[in-house]
């Protein structure tokens, strides 16, 4: 087991470093130019774009470039942002946190109701629940987020006022402690509503496949035939046995929780990474992107690896795979 | 050295004459916060570094220029008192108003001096571009009183002068010795204006309050303002709507949203703050088949420019008559009209791209071009595609590429990598800062500047004459005299003259009437 982690710690950091060095080519390969995002709309002296040029190092040829980032990188900076003026590690940071603070909990109710959802369909299935939840799901599952944020917007926040627009906190007053908790809960509701109806869906169909499969296991049959209640044989023999799929599904979307909800928190202006990285393009802020794109993909690394080690964690199948691999 | 002292009396008739709201206005009421709604996060608060208009917006509610510019076009007070200009138009001595910093620092000569030298003729892109080479010196005589001399008289130079223009004073006991563009102090600016920095929530809002030891008695009479970054086009009016939001100035306002702030007793427009705009179609006059000028003429003789008007604008501006916004009524020339030149007649259009040589071939088209402008504006789509009808009706194939702007400057300003391009300049008020750059050799590839490759000895003598003439009446002369020809000649249509529209909640008022930002000081909610 310690094998296979440091072998799989091994192949991520490889998978980072290639991803970097392709990162940072690509974006430079890109046409655009930062300065003219920097100067703004008129005809700027040609000094003066030679000077801002030489502060942002953009004077210099690629590979110095690569080699200055590649150094930087390692001791832990990620560079200026040439559109924010700030430090790219601390902003990415900040901007990470109001991302995850929207991710997260979507993620964990898409994964606690998709489960209790395909555990019920599962068990009644083809009925009109599983069918009917299965529509819902899936017609959620189908609609653009960015067109869904805009229609719950109409409803919730112009047509009926319950709940505000747009933003993470309100402005025109300041609340605090608990007001400003239930301030920050109002403004989640109608992202959360379009994270979650996107994600329920995955965690929906993995785990009702999986729910249903294993119910058609011996092991269940043997159960039944001892008498075991059917509520205990789902929720102490089925579930845990279905829930390797699920997990790795879990895994996946944790990896991908930094750059999932780019849309939504267009919709919303939500200020987190995803605002930061479509603001970043337009303006072609190299620092700031390559820095996203470095966080990503250490979460998307990261997200996997613990996948598979609470998937082994959980399934003693799993285990004894890993062991097999002892002897290669 | 003889001073001309009309320019004081002018300016103390108009700060006069000029009350906190217009006529119609309900009396001011302290109190409140203003929500203004901005695209993108904005890079400093610190409109002295960059021409972006969301910095220009919110950085001029903290800092200030020595002047501002009235809704006829003059200056006005604003950190200078008084200002008198020598008779030859080369020294403009300014009497400063006494005043301090947010930090409590007094407000000085010396802050104009180092902030002329060191920011604004260095990093502003208007001012380093039109002063940064004219500027001979800024010498402070007093504590209270700076003297700008020039190289050359400068007919728009008080228009610069504005913070929105580029002319924003910052403190030099904040930046002296510092690089601007990296100095945290342009994002936690310390200024003189009416509201003062308190808080800047990274991807969601700055929030500003009132300055209560602000120069003007009495101002401003809102507690605070926040600026709010809503990249989505589409949210802005929506959060208008849902009480979220108080003001989008017209860079951020979607034309598309007229009808639903129309249709909302809540909410209004209002003719935005800054000059005029235009929006032109490039012709590349450097390669077939667009160096000719009589094909450029028959072409254009065809482009709807009524239903530009109407359909991409919203019936907001006015239809282009001409290279210069009749709105700058000054400098345009009002006896020439685009109707009357170039009257639409298909079939003389046709007969004379027979006579030009563009013989139609067998699938009925005489050649291929394409019109590329940025894609996330959406009047520019609408006025490429009634170009690609009318064109498609004489033959003219019209291949229409919307583009990411960082993909579209190099195309249009480096490469000249196109037929036709679209885009919008603003005008400033004054063809020497927005309307010369189109047309003059010196700015042919420089971003948003001389796209078409249009090069006439003539046409620069003339805008370089309108620059420098001290008299308005002269620098009209040269004005009208330079737009008779390039109308003729038309390196560039000009599609619509375009004023823009705010939107506002309907009980915000005081923010409109002069040129510039937008007068956040003036501003108040009505009871």
């Amino acid at each position: 087991m310690r094998k296979y982690f440091f072998r799989r710690l091994f192949w991520g950091l490889v998978t980072i470093v290639v991803i970097v060095t392709v990162n940072f080519l690509i974006l430079k390969l890109v046409p655009g130019d930062p300065v003219t995002a920097l100067i703004g709309e008129y005809p700027a002296p040609d000094e003066y774009i030679a000077q801002v040029r030489v502060e942002f190092g953009l004077d210099e040829p690629l590979t110095v470039q690569f080699a200055n980032y590649v150094t930087n990188l390692v001791q832990g900076d990620f560079g200026y942002s040439f559109a924010n003026r700030k430090a790219v590690l601390p902003l990415i940071l900040e901007r990470a946190q109001y991302t995850l603070q929207l991710i997260l909990p979507g993620i964990a109710i898409a994964f606690l109701l998709g489960v209790f959802l395909a555990v019920v369909t599962a068990v009644r299935r083809s009925g009109v629940l599983d069918t009917t939840v299965s529509s819902i799901v899936m017609f959620g599952y189908s609609m653009p987020s960015f067109w869904l944020g805009q229609v719950l917007v109409l409803i919730f926040a112009v047509g009926l006022s319950w709940l505000p627009a747009a933003g993470i906190r309100s402005v025109r007053v300041q609340p605090t402690g608990v007001a400003g908790a239930l301030d920050l809960a109002a403004h989640m509701i109608l992202p959360l509503i379009c994270v979650v109806s996107f994600k329920i869906a995955i965690v929906l169909r993995v785990a009702r496949a999986s729910v249903v499969g294993v119910m058609h296991d011996d092991f269940v049959t043997t159960a039944r035939a001892k008498g075991v209640s059917e509520r205990a044989i789902m929720w102490k023999h089925v579930l845990p046995n279905a829930m390797v799929p699920v997990i790795v599904v879990l895994g996946y979307n944790l990896g991908h929780a930094l750059t999932s909800s780019i849309l939504v928190e267009t919709v919303f202006a939500w200020p987190g990474l995803g605002t930061l990285f479509v603001k970043s393009i337009a303006s072609r802020d190299y620092p700031v992107l390559q820095g996203i794109l470095v966080l990503a993909t250490v979460m998307v690394v990261a997200g996997n690896l613990l996948a598979d080690f609470v998937a082994a964690l959980v399934d003693p199948r799993v285990r004894k795979s890993m062991g097999a691999r002892r002897g290669e | 050295m003889k001073l001309r002292p009309w320019a004081l009396s002018l300016s103390t008739l108009l700060l006069s004459t000029a009350g906190p709201a217009l006529a119609q206005d309900p009396d001011p009421t302290y109190g409140g916060t203003a929500i203004v709604v901005v695209g993108d996060e904005l890079t400093s608060l610190n409109p002295a570094i960059t021409s972006g208009s969301g910095e220009g917006v919110v950085g001029c509610m903290v800092l200030e220029g020595l002047v501002e510019i009235d809704g006829e076009g003059n200056p006005v007070p604003a950190l200078a008192k008084s200002w008198t200009i020598s008779d030859d138009g080369l020294s403009y001595t300014f009497e400063l108003r006494e005043t301090s910093w947010h930090d409590g620092e007094p407000f000085t000569a010396d802050d104009v001096v180092y902030a002329f030298t060191n920011v604004n003729s260095k990093y502003a892109p208007l001012f380093s571009a039109q002063l940064g080479k004219r500027i001979e010196s800024v010498v402070a005589d007093g504590p209270h009183a700076v003297t700008v001399n020039l190289s050359e008289p400068f007919g728009p130079f008080m228009r610069i002068l504005t913070c929105w223009n580029g002319g924003a004073i910052t403190p030099k006991h904040v930046f002296e010795g510092t690089d601007p563009n990296t100095n945290p102090a342009s994002s936690e600016m310390i200024g003189t204006g009416p509201f003062k920095f308190e808080t800047w929530n990274t991807g969601d809002s700055i929030r500003l309050v009132k300055n209560e030891a602000y120069w003007k008695e009495g101002r401003p009479y809102l507690d605070g303002v926040v600026a709010r970054f809503m990249p989505n086009a589409a949210s802005r009016v929506q959060a208008m709507l849902a009480g979220e939001a108080d003001f989008i100035q017209k860079y951020y306002f979607p034309v598309s949203d007229l009808p639903a702030v129309e249709a909302s007793p809540a909410l209004k427009t209002m003719p935005a703050s800054q000059a005029p705009n235009n929006l032109l179609g490039f012709f590349n006059v450097t390669k077939p088949p667009f160096d000719n000028k009589e094909l450029r003429q028959a072409l254009f003789s065809l482009v709807d420019r009524d239903f530009i008007f109407k359909a991409g604008f919203g019936g907001q501006g006015m239809k282009a008559t001409g290279p210069i916004p009749k709105q700058v009524s000054w400098a345009s020339n009002p006896d020439l009209s685009y109707d009357e030149m170039y009257p639409a007649d298909v079939d003389a259009v046709n007969a004379k791209l027979d006579e030009l040589g563009f013989a139609r071939g067998s699938d009925g088209t005489r050649f291929e071009t394409s019109i590329i402008f940025e894609a996330a504006v959406p009047e520019r789509l609408k006025a490429a595609t009634a170009i690609q009808a009318a064109w498609q009706e004489v033959g003219v194939k019209v291949n229409v590429e919307p583009l990411e702007r960082a993909l579209l400057l190099p195309r249009a300003y480096t490469d000249g990598d196109f037929g036709v391009l679209i885009i919008s300049y603003g005008t400033y008020g004054d063809p020497a800062l927005g309307i010369a750059r189109v047309y003059i050799t010196s700015s042919i590839g420089k971003n948003y500047g001389n796209a078409s490759g249009y090069s006439n000895p003539q046409v620069d003598e003339l805008f370089a004459q309108g620059a420098t003439l001290a008299e308005t009446s002269a620098r009209s002369a040269a004005y009208r005299e330079a737009e008779k020809i390039i109308a003729e000649e038309l390196p560039v249509m000009t599609l619509h003259e375009n004023k823009g529209i705010d939107a506002a909640v309907a009980n915000l008022y005081g923010i409109w009437g002069y040129e510039g930002a937008g007068r956040f000081g003036e501003a108040y909610f009505a009871e």
